[in-house]
């Protein structure tokens, strides 16, 4: 079961990254806008970038659960 | 002149009968009846304004009705009678009745027509909706409650201020304040309190997980909508809301993914997601003002309906941290499925609510040629995914033995189901949304190019999710946030007067004591006057104050 999902999953992957070549956007403002697939890289890119971000902050605000009290 | 009665009064109303009615079927069918006869009686209303009455040299407006005021309070009404659905089952008037105002003076805020009439309504939402976090009965709740309120007290004071300089200046109370004068900074510090604005937002995750399973229901609700509704009524355009808005975007989702409390893990994506309304506001075009609207409308049912199903876990295993949870997909099934879909709306999949008005925001942007909002407002939409992946995954799918559970009872299983059956009539049908938008709609949500791009953009987060799932792992830690410094102020504040101001208190009453001492041994035996030090200084304070007061008088400091 969980192996099909994932074959799916990534079945999905490659033709959504394929249809991005010959879809193209309607209101193309910014120059990334007319990048094939650009959610894409967007969405590896914004996902590593909120980790490291997450990991930054919690380097100075993590404290044990108890600290208030 | 509309017929038809302030809607916020029928809540308001109803509420003071709610402990009479016995028995508690009956009871339940109050209140509910409720909220369907001020839905009618919204329906019955008219464009203008009515209710009108004269107050000193002013006229406060009880009822304006508008396509704002209607689109937002159809939507209140709607959330309120399935929030008193879910908690039919809870037995303390106490709640209830404090829910009912709540509601009330959320819709009196909406339908107000003018500022004295808003700052009645506003303070009595702070004033009621506390007690919905009282009432869990904690002594967190108890301090949360107090903080709340605190933070709420100083909103309302800005608010206060801001509205008697404007009221000076201009001498309207109806029309808003403009041109970035004191006034305008005041106002808006105090709507931006309710709507969150970083750094004032600390009172929402502080409060909200810490409320009762249904009173967090209806806090998630009313009070942050309100203030968007008073930011788009009164702000809309203004170029720092917009930048405020993309702000909060992003550093709800960033705090969000920190959590381990599910409910604080949600309370962090109210002000994610309220930014994209503020933001909305800030960019000020009809598109961007409808997407504002719409997302108050759609996150009302998607993020009463996240509160209900993570009530309805809390309720019946008894735990509230991710880490703590999982496997419960077996056990909860009509729970875990309402839960998926109200997190595919928030996160804006194609076929729920969320897609629809979250589309209009960020293509707002790009009609005005800002990029970093949009990048911004991108950003988020992946970190809304990735925390819902997570809040699904660890709660319902996460292997874990230790846990049963039953299904919550059959209100807030139908409350649940017919929440996440608005959330996907929405998504699936939009045009019911665009019916009551504020302006007339132009916008297609289903292009080819849309759909795609938010296909790709949460494939590849959960590609990146299923390749570094320990990165996203709960842990048993407690995330500081700018309420640290809150704290630490008060603490000072605190130490000052309790050790500063005390230790000079003492001082001065003991001079004085030694004073009046001294004048009574004077009195027995004025010879001894030269030999007592106090007396001296207590002359000399006297004389000083004379003089001062003398000079008052004499009119030398006019």
């Amino acid at each position: 079961m969980e192996k099909n999902l994932k074959i799916i999953f990534f079945i999905a992957l490659g033709v959504s990254y394929l249809a991005g070549y010959f879809i193209h956007k309607h209101h193309a403002v910014f120059f990334y806008h007319h990048i094939p697939s650009i959610e894409f890289y967007f969405g590896i890119i914004f996902t590593v970038f909120l980790i490291f971000i997450k990991y930054t902050i919690a380097f100075f605000n993590e404290r044990k659960e108890d600290f208030y009290e | 002149m509309n017929s038809a009665v302030p809607p916020g009064f029928i809540f308001i109303l109803g509420a003071l009968l709610i402990p009479l009615i016995r028995p508690r079927v009956l009871k339940q069918i109050y209140l509910l009846s409720i909220s369907v006869i001020t839905f009618i009686d919204i329906l019955m209303l008219k464009s203008g304004t009515s209710w009108v009455y004269k107050f000193l040299e002013y006229e406060l407006i009880f009822v304006r009705v508008d396509r704002l005021s209607l689109c937002v309070g159809y939507v209140f009404v709607i959330i309120g009678f399935l929030a008193i659905l879910y908690a039919l089952h809870v037995k303390e008037d106490g709640q209830h009745v404090a829910a009912f105002l709540y509601v009330g003076s959320s819709l009196g805020v909406v339908f107000a027509g003018d500022l004295f009439t808003i700052f009645f309504f506003w303070e009595i939402m702070a004033g009621t909706s506390v007690f919905l976090i009282w009432y869990s009965r904690t002594k967190e709740s108890l301090g949360a409650g107090y903080r709340y309120l605190l933070m709420h007290i100083l909103g309302g004071c800005a608010l206060l201020a801001g509205i008697i300089i404007h009221v000076t200046n201009t001498g309207s109370i109806t029309a808003g304040p403009a041109g970035g004068g004191l006034s305008h900074w005041l106002i808006l510090l105090g709507f931006g309190l309710n709507a969150a604005f970083i750094p004032l937002h600390t009172w929402l995750p502080d409060s909200y997980p810490r409320g009762t399973l249904t009173g967090s229901v209806f806090m998630c609700v009313y009070t942050t909508k309100t203030g968007v509704y008073v930011l788009a009524r009164y702000f809309a355009g203004v170029e720092f809301v917009a930048y405020m808005g993309v702000i909060m975007c992003v550093y709800g989702v960033v705090f969000a993914l920190m959590q381990n409390d599910a409910r604080k893990l949600l309370s962090y994506h109210i002000i994610s997601q309220v930014g994209y309304m503020v933001a909305g506001v800030g960019i000020g075009t009809e598109l961007a003002v409808n997407g504002s609207i719409a997302h108050v409308f759609n996150h009302i049912l998607y993020k009463g309906l996240l509160f209900m199903c993570m009530g309805s876990v809390i309720l019946m295993t008894g735990k509230r941290k991710l880490s703590e949870l999982g496997g419960l997909a077996r056990y909860m099934p009509v729970t875990c499925v309402c839960c998926i879909i109200a997190s595919l709306s928030i996160s804006g999949a194609p076929g729920f609510n969320g897609y629809v008005s979250k589309g209009m925001v960020i293509l707002a942007a790009g009609h005005i040629h800002n990029m970093f909002l949009e990048i911004m407002m991108l950003i988020a939409a992946v970190g809304t995914f990735l925390s819902f992946v997570k809040l699904c995954y660890y709660t319902f799918f996460a292997k874990n033995e230790n846990i049963t559970a039953k299904e919550s009872p059959w209100n807030m299983q139908l409350a649940m189901i017919l929440t996440a059956f608005s959330c996907v009539l929405i998504g699936v049908y939009p045009k019911v949304l665009y019916f009551v938008l504020p302006y007339p709609v132009d916008y297609h949500a289903y292009t080819p190019d849309h759909v795609l791009g938010v296909v790709q953009l949460f494939l590849t987060a959960g590609l990146v999710f299923m390749f570094a799932k320990s990165y996203f792992d709960p842990h048993k830690v407690l995330a500081l946030d700018v309420d640290y410094f809150y704290r630490q102020a008060c603490r000072g504040i605190y130490w000052i007067c309790d050790v500063v101001f005390n230790n000079v208190r003492n001082a001065v009453q003991n001079y004085f004591i030694d004073f009046r001492i001294s004048l009574v041994k004077a009195g027995n035996s004025p010879l001894l006057i030269p030999q007592k030090r106090p007396v001296g200084i207590g002359v000399g304070l006297a004389l000083i104050f004379l003089s001062i007061y003398g000079l008052v008088f004499l009119g030398f400091f006019k």
